[in-house]
C-alpha cells in the first residue's frame, strides 16, 4: 500500500531509499505481467496520445474557462523513443 | 523580479482541471512572470503510475522533456508537483550516473535529441516564493480574504527534499506565508503533511478515502474555511473525492478546495468566474462570500 509519498525516506537516519526499492519491485512485477489494471490503463493512455489524459469533453470544459483547445504532443516521436521498452511491449494498444 | 518560463502543464490540469490552468495564466502575468508555450512537452511521465511499470521508459520521456528547453535556456515552470518531481528526479539520476545518461542518450538519438543536463525545473509555487516574491503578491491584493485556510503541501512538491531543493517538508511554511499575505489566517491542524491518498484509489479505494477522511476531519476540527493545494492530484481527491468520502463516513465536511493561484487571483480582485470556481464540485460559497467582504 505504498503511495510513493517519500515520507519514510525523509525520516530515515540511514538514507534508505524505500521509494526506489518499492519502484524496482513494481518494475519486476510489470515484467512478470502483474501490474494492477489502473496502472496499465495509465500506460495505454500515454501510448495513445503522449499524455495520461482521457480527452472526451475536454475542449468543451476548456472553452468554458476561456482556454484554447488542448495541445497534444508529437506522439509519433514519443512512440519512436519508446521502441523496444517494456512499457511499449506490454502497455497494450498503440 | 519577473522572468520568462517554459510552461509545462502536464496532463491532469489542461484536461480535467482547466480552471487551474486558466487561473495560472491570469495570475502569474500580474506578478511579473511570462509563459512560453512553444515547447512540445508530453506527459512528464508520472511517478505514481508510469515509473512503477518501466523506469527506463519513464527516464527516456523525462529526458526528452528536459532536452526540449536546453537550447532556449529557459527554466521549466509547472503548476504540477508530479511534473516537477519527475523531471527533477530524472535529472538527478541522469546527472549522477554517466552510464545511465549514455544509455538514455542512445535512445534519445533515435529522435535526434540529446540530454545535456542544462535544464532547470521549478514548480510555480517555488517560482512565486523565490523568484517573484510574496511582496509582489502583497502589492496586488485588492480584496483581502478573511478566511481560515488549511495548507496542504502534498508529497512531491517538497519530497524527496534532497532532489526537490525547495523547503524542508515537515517545516515548510510558504503556503502559510501566502495565506497571511492575502489577508487570511493559516490554521494549524493535525495531519497537515499527510498524503491526499488519490494514488491508492486505483487499487485500494477504501484506504484512499480513509486518508482523505483523516485530512477533512482534522481540517474541519481546526475550523478550516478552505483547503489550499498546489497539486492537481490532491485537488481532484479533495474536491471530487470529498463527496465520496462524505458518503462513506456519513460526514459533512463542506470544505472548499483552492489551488494556490486561485487564492491569489481572488485576493487580487479577479472574479470567481475568472478563477473558474464554477467548475468545482465542492461548493465554494464561503470563499466567494469572503471575497465580497461578508
Amino acid at each position: 500500500m505504498c503511495v510513493n509519498c517519500h515520507s519514510c525516506e525523509e525520516a530515515c537516519p540511514k538514507d534508505v531509499r524505500v521509494a526506489g526499492i518499492m519502484n524496482a519491485l513494481r518494475n519486476e512485477g510489470f515484467k512478470a505481467g502483474k501490474a494492477p489494471k489502473g496502472y496499465v490503463g495509465n500506460a495505454n493512455l500515454l501510448l495513445a496520445s503522449g499524455l495520461v489524459a482521457s480527452l472526451q469533453g475536454v475542449d468543451r470544459a476548456r472553452t468554458q474557462v476561456g482556454l484554447d483547445k488542448m495541445r497534444m504532443p508529437n506522439i509519433e516521436e514519443i512512440r519512436k523513443l519508446l521502441e523496444g521498452t517494456e512499457l511499449k511491449a506490454k502497455g497494450g494498444r498503440t | 523580479m519577473g522572468g520568462r518560463y517554459a510552461l509545462m502543464l502536464g496532463c491532469l490540469i489542461p484536461s480535467r482541471l482547466p480552471q487551474i490552468e486558466a487561473a495560472c495564466r491570469k495570475v502569474f502575468p500580474l506578478l511579473g512572470a511570462e509563459f512560453d508555450d512553444s515547447f512540445d512537452f508530453s506527459c512528464c511521465p508520472n511517478s505514481p503510475f508510469i515509473k512503477p511499470l518501466d523506469k527506463e521508459a519513464w527516464l527516456a520521456m523525462a529526458a526528452r522533456n528536459l532536452s526540449l528547453v536546453e537550447e532556449a535556456g529557459l527554466t521549466i515552470a509547472t503548476p504540477c508537483p508530479g511534473c516537477s518531481n519527475t523531471l527533477l528526479e530524472a535529472k538527478h539520476e541522469l546527472d549522477n550516473d554517466k552510464e545511465l545518461r549514455a544509455r538514455v542518450n542512445e535512445r534519445l538519438k533515435t529522435i535526434d535529441r540529446e540530454y545535456k543536463g542544462k535544464a532547470k525545473v521549478r514548480h510555480l509555487l517555488q517560482v512565486l516564493v523565490e523568484d517573484l516574491g510574496l511582496k509582489k503578491v502583497e502589492s496586488i491584493v485588492r480584496t483581502p480574504l478573511r478566511l481560515r485556510v488549511a495548507a496542504h503541501y502534498g508529497c512531491h512538491l517538497l519530497k524527496p527534499s534532497k532532489v526537490m531543493g525547495f523547503e524542508e517538508p515537515f517545516t515548510a511554511h510558504s503556503l502559510e506565508d501566502l495565506i497571511k499575505v492575502v489577508g487570511g489566517e493559516p490554521i494549524e491542524y493535525e495531519n497537515r503533511d499527510l498524503c491526499c491518498g488519490l494514488v491508492l484509489g486505483s487499487t485500494h479505494q477504501d484506504g484512499s478515502l480513509d486518508l482523505a477522511h483523516r485530512k477533512f476531519s482534522s481540517a474541519k476540527a481546526a475550523g478550516a474555511d478552505a483547503l489550499l493545494v498546489t497539486c492537481p492530484t490532491c485537488f481532484l481527491q479533495f474536491d471530487t473525492g470529498q463527496m465520496r468520502a462524505a458518503k462513506k463516513f456519513g460526514a459533512d465536511y463542506s470544505i472548499p478546495v483552492l489551488y494556490f493561484a486561485q487564492l491569489i487571483g481572488l485576493a487580487a480582485g479577479l472574479t470567481d468566474k475568472d478563477m473558474g470556481l464554477q467548475a468545482h464540485r465542492t461548493k465554494t460559497t464561503t470563499v466567494m462570500e469572503a471575497q465580497k467582504g461578508r
